[in-house]
C-alpha cells in the first residue's frame, strides 16, 4: 500500500514536471515596422542668403517600428554619407537624420526612425544655384537587433526624390551704396560725371540671371535733380549701373558680390542756366531676380 | 464543428499625396534706394571781351559830356542767379577796384604817352548792372550778361585836354563775386 503511494506520488511529479516544461518556451524578440516602411524628408523653402544655418529637414512621412522591451538596436545607412541633392546638373550635399541607437520600449511603443536633424549646412546650400532638388540616390536603414530571432534585422528605405527642398531665387544687398555726388560747373561744357562711395553690392543665388532698373523720385524714368526738393529747378541727368561682374549671381559665399558700378553723368546743357544751389534726387533701385 | 476566425484585415492604404517639388523657382525683386546730391558751383567768366573805338576822338569844344560806347560790349557769363560786381582799375588813373556802376567810376584817366603830365580824366561805366549799385545778377551760362560799359569825358575835362593824339588807358575789369 506505501510503495503504491509512493509509485503514485512519483507519477504526479513526472506528470508536473511534464506540464512545466510543456508550457515553457522561446519568446518571440524582435522588431517590427508600425506601419509603412518608407520614408521621406523635406528641406521645403532653402534660402541661400540665410544665415549662419544650418536648413533643417522636415520629415513628411515617418518610419516608425517597435523592438521588444530593452532589445537594443542600431540603425546603419547605406550609403552611410554622401548624400546628395540634385537639380539638373546642380548638386547640393545634405545630412540624413536617423535614430542611430536604442533600446526597444515594447510592442506599444513606436520608435520614430527618421528625425528633423537632416540638414544642410550653410556652406553647402549659399552657393547652391537655383530650382528644385531631390536626392539623388535612394537611402537603406537597416535596423540591426543582434539579440532579436530571426530576422534580426528589418530595413526602411527613402526612396529616390523623398528628400526634396528647393533653392530659391532671392538677391541680398551686401553694401548699401553711399551718395551719388555730382560737382557741376556751369562755367565748363562737356559732361559732369558722378562719382559714389561705396558703390552698391549685391550677392544673389547663384546662376540667377538677375535686371536692374532705377526710377528718379523726381524724373521717373528720365532722371532728374532737383534744386530744394522735386519743386525747384530740375536738371536731367542719366543714371548708370554697369554690374561687375555681371548680371548672374555668383551665390552668397565668400568673394560673390555683383558690384553693380553705379554712376551718373549730366550734361552741362542741362545745367548751364541752373541756379547755384544745391541739387537732389532719389534713385529707387530695382534687382530683379 | 469547425470555427473558422475570420479575420478582417483592414488595410487602410494611405495615399500620401507627396507635394511635388516646384518646377521653377520662385522669382522676385528687391529694391534699394540711392541718394544723389549735386552742387552747382558758382562760377562767372569772360564771355565776350570789350572794346573801344581806336582811337576815341575827343571833342575839346563840345559844349556837353561826350560818352563813347564800345565797339563790342563786354558781356560776361556767371551762374544763373549768381550776384556779381565788376571791380575797375584804371592803370593811369588813381581808381583801382572800384565798383563799376551805371553812374561809372571816377579817377580814371587817359595819359598821353608822348607826354605823360598831360592827361584827362574820365568816366568808366557800367550801365547794366540791375539796381544802379554795381550789382549783376548771373543768368546762367547759357546767357550772357552785358555789362553796358562807356566811357563819359565831361565838358570841362574835355576842353581842359591838351591836344595829343597818343592818349590811351587800360582798363582792367575783375568779376567779383
Amino acid at each position: 500500500m506505501r510503495s503504491k503511494h509512493v509509485k503514485m506520488k512519483y507519477l504526479i511529479s513526472l506528470c508536473f514536471l511534464s506540464l512545466t516544461l510543456g508550457t515553457a518556451g522561446v519568446a518571440d524578440a524582435r522588431c517590427a515596422f508600425v506601419g509603412g516602411s518608407t520614408g521621406s524628408i523635406a528641406f521645403n523653402i532653402i534660402d541661400p542668403s540665410a544665415s549662419p544655418g544650418p536648413v533643417l529637414g522636415t520629415v513628411t512621412t515617418q518610419v516608425n517600428f517597435t523592438c521588444n522591451n530593452n532589445r537594443a538596436f542600431t540603425v546603419t545607412a547605406a550609403p552611410a554619407s554622401g548624400w546628395t541633392l540634385i537639380s539638373g546638373a546642380n548638386s547640393m550635399p545634405y545630412t540624413l537624420g536617423f535614430i542611430a541607437s536604442g533600446l526597444g520600449q515594447g510592442n506599444a511603443t513606436p520608435i520614430a526612425l527618421l528625425t528633423n536633424t537632416s540638414q544642410i549646412i550653410m556652406s553647402n546650400y549659399q552657393n547652391a544655384a537655383g530650382g528644385a532638388y531631390t536626392n539623388s540616390q535612394a537611402v537603406t536603414l537597416t535596423i540591426n537587433c543582434p539579440t532579436c530571432t530571426a530576422p534580426r534585422t528589418i530595413t526602411a528605405t527613402i526612396p529616390l526624390g523623398n528628400v526634396s527642398g528647393t533653392v530659391i531665387n532671392t538677391c541680398a544687398v551686401t553694401q548699401a551704396a553711399g551718395t551719388l555726388t555730382f560737382t557741376m560747373d556751369p562755367s565748363v561744357s562737356g559732361t559732369t560725371t558722378a562719382v559714389i562711395s561705396p558703390d552698391l553690392k549685391i550677392k544673389c543665388t547663384k546662376n540667377d540671371p538677375i535686371s536692374i532698373t532705377s526710377s528718379s523720385t523726381c524724373g521717373g524714368a528720365s532722371p532728374k535733380m532737383g534744386l530744394g526738393g522735386c519743386g525747384g529747378f530740375l536738371i536731367p541727368y542719366t543714371f548708370t549701373t554697369n554690374p561687375s561682374p555681371g548680371t548672374t549671381g555668383l551665390g552668397f559665399g565668400a568673394g560673390t558680390d555683383i558690384t553693380l558700378g553705379i554712376g551718373g553723368s549730366a550734361s552741362s546743357v542741362n545745367y548751364a542756366n541752373a541756379p547755384v544751389g544745391s541739387y537732389s534726387d532719389i534713385e529707387t533701385v530695382t534687382i530683379t531676380y | 464543428m469547425k470555427r473558422i476566425l475570420l479575420v478582417a484585415v483592414t488595410a487602410i492604404i494611405i495615399c500620401v499625396m507627396a507635394g511635388s517639388a516646384p518646377a521653377a523657382s520662385p522669382s522676385g525683386f528687391s529694391t534699394t534706394t540711392i541718394s544723389l546730391n549735386a552742387q552747382v558751383n558758382t562760377a562767372c567768366q569772360e564771355a565776350q571781351h570789350g572794346t573801344f573805338p581806336n582811337p576815341i576822338t575827343i571833342d575839346t569844344l563840345a559844349v556837353s559830356d561826350q560818352i563813347f560806347s564800345p565797339t563790342v560790349d563786354e558781356t560776361v557769363k556767371c551762374t544763373n542767379g549768381t550776384l556779381f560786381t565788376i571791380k575797375v582799375s584804371s592803370a593811369n588813373g588813381a581808381a583801382l577796384n572800384q565798383t563799376c556802376t551805371s553812374g561809372g567810376v571816377s579817377a580814371m584817366a587817359l595819359k598821353s604817352a608822348g607826354t605823360p603830365a598831360d592827361t584827362i580824366a574820365y568816366t568808366f561805366m557800367c550801365a547794366g548792372d540791375t539796381d544802379g549799385a554795381g550789382n549783376f545778377t548771373g543768368a546762367g551760362f547759357a546767357t550772357a550778361k552785358a555789362l553796358g560799359i562807356s566811357v563819359k569825358v565831361l565838358t570841362a575835362n574835355a576842353q581842359a585836354a591838351v591836344a595829343h593824339a597818343d592818349y590811351s588807358d587800360t582798363v582792367t575789369l575783375t568779376i567779383s563775386y
